[in-house]
């Protein structure tokens, strides 16, 4: 539950994701920086060239304006001098010929309408008062001697010109005025007016800048000249207008640096000759006039630039981008494992290759889910198979089990059994050694026996020639028969001793071959043997049997003999021929006592044999029993592992269950994926 | 991403800056030897103050093993224009002028073509003169206008109006508008009612001075002190009052430049006060900035240079009845 519930918000986060990415899509992206930058960078060019612009016309005015100025003050200067030179040269022309009063009025007369620049000409007032004008020139004076023309006049003997005054006749006038030395001892002052308005037309004409303006005020800060009338006479002062403050603030401070003042680009400069300051100034927004235009359409240019490029950039990258929405989509679709979608393009570039490949990968996709789709139908059903197959497995290693331990038991019976035989073994060993020494016994009696046999045969054949002697010699015989006797009686008691051990062996040899079929195929080899044995013994006892019945034979022929030597002695020829049939019958026994005496080493050979095999398979058996041990050990560990199998199979099943879970899991999860379009779904 | 387009203009601007640098050739090539430095020297009509500048700046130009040859324009434009033209064709490589009108400064460094000049005496318009190449050597001409007017005030401290007669050199020359503004500035800033009685231009002439002052002496106006722009007007002032019967000693009359005369005229009582104009240092500065001008060097360097970089100014000592014996020789 809990897993589904955490799949589910991380399928939400997923979706959010996807969203906050469509959020920010490429083309937003794109346009977010190349629409910025490309404003910036306009901005900038704009910024700079109204920039250098503005300087290049701000320097470019500030030079106009000086040299217009500076022109213009120098122009005003030498229109000044020009009338100043000349009234200069009318007092010098006084001065120097001392005229008397009819001459000096004519001289004065002369100048009256001489020119329009003053056109009352000169006239001449002494410190008595006395005005002398040019007739008709109207010029009155109530008392010339506290005249500003007076006055000022008497502080120089150069002409030169006064301050700012209202005449009588109630111009604004200047006037150059100077004392006259005329030889005379009465101080007389000479004068010529100039009217304001006349400078102040003469200013304006010599404005060299367009649109600048300019006036001119004397260095107490009078309006001297000024394009609007009234103002002249005024001070700077009196009109209460921040750029005439400023600038009588600067005359003020001899500060006649170019300078902007009040929103007015401001030169000045003084007129040589007189302390009167020329004044021009331009107020800048005419100066940047022009380049605001010119600003104002580069910024208009700018923003439709901008705009076409946004436009352009736009539509530019809406088409390349268009078919990376479309594969964006289909990679969306495919994401939540939709594979039912496509992705068909003609285009032939990055993207067209990106589109086939991706169309590429849909296919390989989709047919790759639909093998995962058999795969784990398949995968399902094998893993409910395993489940099954795994209980009976279970079950199967449980009976194993058990069964295990039923074979453990008869294994350990088997060992016990084994181990009996091994001492069984043991003690044939022991017994084969018994008798073999007894056989070794029997050897040496027979050997005897054999020597005594020998001499026995030497014996009988010394009676063949000595039968002659028999008569002599009948206790001879006597003793010989008696001699026969003790060795009948000894040849019986080794029969009986042969016979005894023919028997045991027999019996030995049944043993045998009854352990040897208890031992099984170990005991096969053994077993033969003991036959052998068995056989060698039967033949034993039946020589031995023959053997008595001869010795029996011997005996009551001895006996006969004896009763046919006491009854008759001529019968030695007979009895010759006897003792021929007894030495032959000798012969025979020596023959087969001979006989036996090899088969008794051949029967002592034959039980080392079976010693040694008896020995072997004591040992054999000794190994068996180790070995049942180790088979019994060995079968214990397997208990143990079967146990531990079981215990396995048990956890195999669980896995096997777990392992049907995961298939139906994983079914299920490929069962998300869609290769084939279904009713309702895209 | 803007972090990058910000170092990549840097670098840029960096960039452009070296190259810019480079195409128009960082510094200058060395100039010639001092040894070799010829010097050419044009002086307004050689009078006894000039020759001082003169003597001054020979004695120099030897000292600093110099060839230094010196032509009097005699007062004549066209004679000094001609000899700067000589200079030119014979290339020295610095003129040293004493301007006959400062008004033709810009027909004189046409003349001179590439030769820098060095003004003395008499100083053109500031916006003829450039720093490095077009530089000016003499005194803050209003500085001695200033100790005329300040040496008066200190006479007449006790007076809240002052009559002063005003005896001007030459229209328009730069020395009788600097010490006329000087004196007049000064008095202005005294705060004392000052009237200019007379105020006329005698054109450095003794007997014009004395002419002219007579002619207003007639006036009867009252007069506290006269303050001349030389000497010489000075002595013609003195004159006129002696004729005038005038009594020398109520009324100071002052002069600028401490000549001969000037110094006997002060040392007898006929006159109040001069200013020393130290011509020989005015020679020596002048030989001084030649050498830096020749050799392309930083005229920053040199002393007295006015802030404005295109004056060097040398200070101007007063001389009054106590210390004149010290310059007169």
């Amino acid at each position: 539950m809990k897993e589904k519930e955490r799949e589910r918000t991380r399928k939400k986060e997923s979706v959010k994701e996807t969203q906050k990415m469509k959020g920010i899509s490429i083309k937003v992206k794109l346009l977010g920086i190349i629409l910025p930058v490309v404003i910036l960078i306009m901005t900038l060019l704009v910024g700079v060239s109204y920039y250098i612009s503005r300087s290049i016309i701000r320097n470019y005015s500030r030079n106009l304006l000086s040299s217009s100025i500076s022109s213009q003050a120098s122009q005003i200067k030498g229109w000044l001098n020009e009338n100043l030179s000349a009234f200069q040269m009318v007092k010098q022309m006084i001065e120097q010929t001392s005229p008397d009063e009819e001459q000096l009025q004519g001289i004065l007369d002369a100048y009256c309408g001489y020119h329009d620049n003053y056109p009352q000409g000169l006239y001449i007032a002494d410190e008595n008062g006395t005005l002398i004008t040019a007739a008709g020139a109207g010029k009155t004076e109530a008392d010339p001697v506290q005249s500003v023309w007076y006055k000022e006049g008497l502080t120089r003997w150069n002409m030169g010109f006064t301050s700012a005054y209202t005449n009588e006749a109630g111009e604004e006038v200047i006037s150059a005025s100077g004392i006259l030395n005329d030889g005379s001892d009465t101080v007389k002052v000479i004068s010529a007016d100039l009217t304001l308005q006349r400078i102040s037309i003469i200013v304006n004409s010599y404005i060299e800048m367009d649109q600048a303006q300019a006036f001119l005020v004397s260095a107490d800060g009078t309006f001297i000249a000024h394009h609007d009338n009234t103002l002249i006479s005024k001070k700077l002062s009196e009109l209460n207008d921040p750029f005439m403050d400023h600038v009588a603030a600067k005359i003020e401070q001899q500060d006649f640096e170019l300078a902007e003042i009040d929103q007015n680009m401001t030169a000045m400069a003084q007129i040589d000759g007189t302390d009167w300051i020329l004044v021009s100034y331009i107020p800048i927004e005419i100066i940047f006039s022009d380049i605001d235009t010119v600003r104002t359409s580069m910024l208009v240019i700018g923003l439709i630039s901008a705009l076409i490029l946004a436009v352009l950039v736009e539509r530019v990258v809406h088409m390349v981008i268009r078919p990376v929405k479309k594969l964006t989509n289909v990679i969306t679709s495919m994401t939540d494992g939709d594979f039912t979608v496509s992705m068909q393009t003609k285009s032939s570039d990055e993207i067209g290759i990106m589109s086939r490949h991706v169309e590429k990968f849909i296919v390989s996709m989709r047919a790759m889910i639909a093998s995962i789709h058999e795969v784990s139908d398949k995968l399902n059903q094998q893993a409910g198979n395993s489940d099954v197959i795994s209980g009976q497995m279970y079950d199967a290693s449980r009976q194993q089990g058990i069964s295990m331990r039923e074979l453990n038991e008869t294994v350990e019976q088997l060992s016990l059994s084994v181990n009996e035989i091994a001492e069984n073994a043991s003690e044939l060993a022991m017994i084969v050694a018994d008798t073999k020494k007894a056989g070794d016994q029997v050897n040496d009696r027979m050997q005897q026996t054999v020597e005594v046999s020998k001499h026995g045969k030497a014996d009988m054949q010394h009676v063949g020639s000595a039968m002659d002697d028999i008569n002599v010699s009948m206790g001879k015989l006597q003793q010989a028969i008696d001699k026969v006797g003790k060795a009948s009686g000894e040849i019986t008691k080794i029969t009986g001793m042969i016979g005894d051990i023919a028997d045991q062996t027999n019996l030995l040899s049944l043993n045998a071959s009854i352990e040897a079929a208890r031992a099984g195929e170990a005991g096969r080899g053994f077993a033969v043997v003991a036959t052998e044995i068995g056989n060698l013994a039967q033949t034993s006892a039946n020589s031995v049997h023959d053997i008595e019945k001869l010795v029996e034979e011997i005996n009551s022929l001895v006996k006969d003999t004896i009763t046919q030597t006491e009854e008759s002695v001529e019968n030695i020829n007979d009895s010759s021929r006897l003792v021929e049939g007894a030495l032959a019958t000798f012969d025979k026994i020596f023959n087969n006592i001979d006989d036996v005496s090899g088969l008794v080493q051949e029967m002592l050979v034959k039980v080392g044999e079976v010693d040694n095999v008896a020995t072997n398979a004591a040992a054999i058996s000794q190994e068996q029993a180790a070995s049942a041990q180790e088979i019994l050990s060995a079968s214990e560990t397997m208990v143990t592992q079967v146990d531990s199998i079981t215990g396995n199979s048990e956890g195999v099943s669980e896995g096997a269950k777990e392992l049907k879970s995961s298939a139906e899991e994983l079914y299920g999860q490929v069962a998300r994926f869609k290769t084939k379009k279904e009713a309702g779904v895209q | 991403m803007k972090n990058e387009f910000v170092k990549e203009s840097m670098l840029l601007m960096v960039l452009a800056v070296l190259s810019a640098c480079f195409l128009s050739g960082c510094g200058k090539g060395a100039a010639a030897g001092k040894k070799d430095l010829r010097i050419f020297m044009t002086v307004n009509s050689i009078d006894a103050f000039r020759q001082t500048i003169v003597d001054a700046a020979q004695a120099k130009a030897a000292e600093e093993g110099i060839q230094m040859d010196v032509a009097d324009a005699h007062g004549s434009i066209e004679e000094q224009v001609e000899q700067i033209k000589k200079a030119e064709a014979e290339k020295y490589d610095v003129i040293l002028c004493s301007a006959v009108a400062r008004d033709t400064a810009v027909q004189l460094k046409m003349s001179a073509g590439d030769i820098p000049i060095v003004f003395f005496n008499s100083c053109p318009e500031d916006k003829h003169l450039s720093t490095g190449k077009y530089m000016f050597v003499g005194s803050d001409e209003q500085v001695a206008g200033q100790f005329q007017a300040e040496y008066v005030l200190g006479a007449l401290s006790g007076r809240q109006e002052i009559n002063v007669a005003l005896i001007k050199g030459p229209k328009g020359h730069s020395a009788t508008n600097g010490r006329t503004a000087g004196a007049k500035k000064a008095f202005e800033e005294s705060g004392k009612k000052i009237n200019y009685v007379f105020e006329d231009n005698a054109d450095w002439s003794t007997e014009k001075s004395q002419e002219i002052f007579s002619t207003f002496l007639r006036t009867g106006m009252p007069v506290d002190c006269v303050i001349c722009n030389n000497d010489s007007m000075a002595l013609g002032i003195v004159e006129a009052c002696k004729n005038a019967g005038i009594d020398l000693g109520s009324l100071p009359i002052l002069g600028v430049d401490a000549t001969a005369d000037g110094c006997a005229a002060i040392e007898e009582g006929s006159m109040a006060f001069t200013v020393y104009q130290p011509g020989a240092g005015q020679g020596e500065a002048a030989i001084e900035m030649a050498i830096a001008l020749a050799e392309g060097r930083s005229t920053k360097e040199l002393e007295e240079i006015a802030p404005d970089g295109r004056h060097v100014y040398i200070d101007f000592e007063k001389v009054d009845p106590q210390n004149v014996s010290n310059y007169i020789k």
